[in-house]
């Protein structure tokens, strides 16, 4: 232990001024300065939400959804064609010249045979003989010969949706992406 | 602007321990101005946080780790910003009252300076010396025998147990 002249020496150093005044001044200004900070801070944060916000609009644009998904660079890298006129997908033969006009218009494009098969809503329109249209299956439409433009999605409005082309033996040709526009019943093709 | 309430908080709080806190800055800084300063940040801290106390016990162990956390940043910014001649720290130095012992205390390295103020000068048990300086009792122990044989050769026969 220290001697006892140490002990009282340490004992006797006090605090030589009054500092009451000096920690309410330098609370009050930290307190003026932290709130400054927060309300930087926050403008600071809201200019970043803005910019952010701004840039993922620019960003979703041009792109192409899927799902809900927006499609990777090589998948956007696509041309967009007007393919034709095609009515509403309903069953009955109504729409059948519609529907056949649309049809040959993506068999054209696309190369693939004449008789193609479209989903709707998971079924699938199959071509008569006569040329109406039928609502069957998928595996129905493949026994039948034809080539299937399988839309798993269904049309879902202006959503695009990606189909797959698949031939007689089910093996799987072509993904495509199909828009169809609701409002001037136009389908968009889009191909690479 | 500081409030009534804040003030009269501070009013308790400054007449039970600013002496306490101030020779405790002074021993470790060896600086009466910048014990002041570190004093005077450890009650502004005190109002910022304004923390709950369990008891008179619990708000003295409080005070004392922060005013020596304070202290510890002062010396690290002084590393950092040294900038006064050694003469005039000399005299720095020369200002705080004390005995060939103090004298002796205020010469040891940093982290055994405060280890010998908080347990031999104020009088702190070894658990609230490890508290306040954020160790384990042995590394407090240790750190207080090792201090002891400092200062045994540097006082000769001073008896430092």
């Amino acid at each position: 232990m220290p001697d006892k002249q140490s002990h009282e020496a340490y004992e006797e150093i006090t605090m030589p001024v009054d500092l009451r005044g000096e920690i309410l001044r330098r609370y009050t200004a930290a307190r003026k300065a932290r709130t400054g900070r927060i309300a930087q801070l926050s403008a600071a944060a809201c200019l970043v939400l803005v910019i952010a916000t701004a840039l993922l609009l620019l960003y979703q644009r041009p792109g192409i959804y899927v799902g809900g998904n927006r499609l990777t660079a090589s998948q956007t890298a696509v041309q967009t064609e007007t393919v034709s006129y095609a009515g509403s997908f309903q069953r009955g033969a109504d729409d059948a010249q519609s529907m056949r006009q649309t049809q040959s218009a993506i068999a054209l494009k696309t190369g693939y045979n004449r008789d193609v098969c479209i989903t709707v809503d998971g079924g699938m329109l199959l071509t008569e003989a006569d040329g109406t249209w039928q609502y069957a299956g998928q595996s129905a439409a493949l026994a039948a010969g034809q080539t299937v433009f399988w839309c798993p999605e269904g049309h879902g409005g202006d959503k695009p949706v990606l189909c797959t082309v698949a031939d007689a033996d089910g093996t799987l040709l072509q993904t495509l992406v199909l828009r169809y526009d609701e409002t001037e019943h136009i389908y968009y093709l889009h191909t690479k | 602007m500081a409030t009534q309430e804040q003030a009269q908080r501070l009013e308790g709080v400054y007449q039970a321990y600013a002496d306490r806190l101030y020779r405790l800055s002074v021993s470790i800084l060896r600086s009466c101005s910048d014990a002041e300063d570190c004093v005077a940040d450890t009650f502004c801290r005190y109002l910022e946080k304004a923390p709950a106390f369990a008891d008179g016990e619990h708000e003295k162990a409080w005070l004392i780790r922060v005013c020596v956390n304070c202290c510890r940043d002062l010396m690290r910014r002084r590393k950092l910003r040294a900038w006064l001649p050694l003469e005039d720290a000399a005299e720095l130095t020369a200002a705080v009252p004390g005995t060939p012992a103090l004298d002796a205390v205020s010469k040891l390295p940093e982290v055994y300076r405060c280890a010998v103020v908080l347990y031999h000068l104020e009088q702190l048990s070894i658990r609230e010396t490890a508290v306040a300086l954020s160790l384990s009792e042995s590394a407090v122990k240790m750190r207080l025998s090792r201090a002891r044989e400092m200062l045994r050769a540097e006082l000769n026969d001073m008896d430092w147990r």
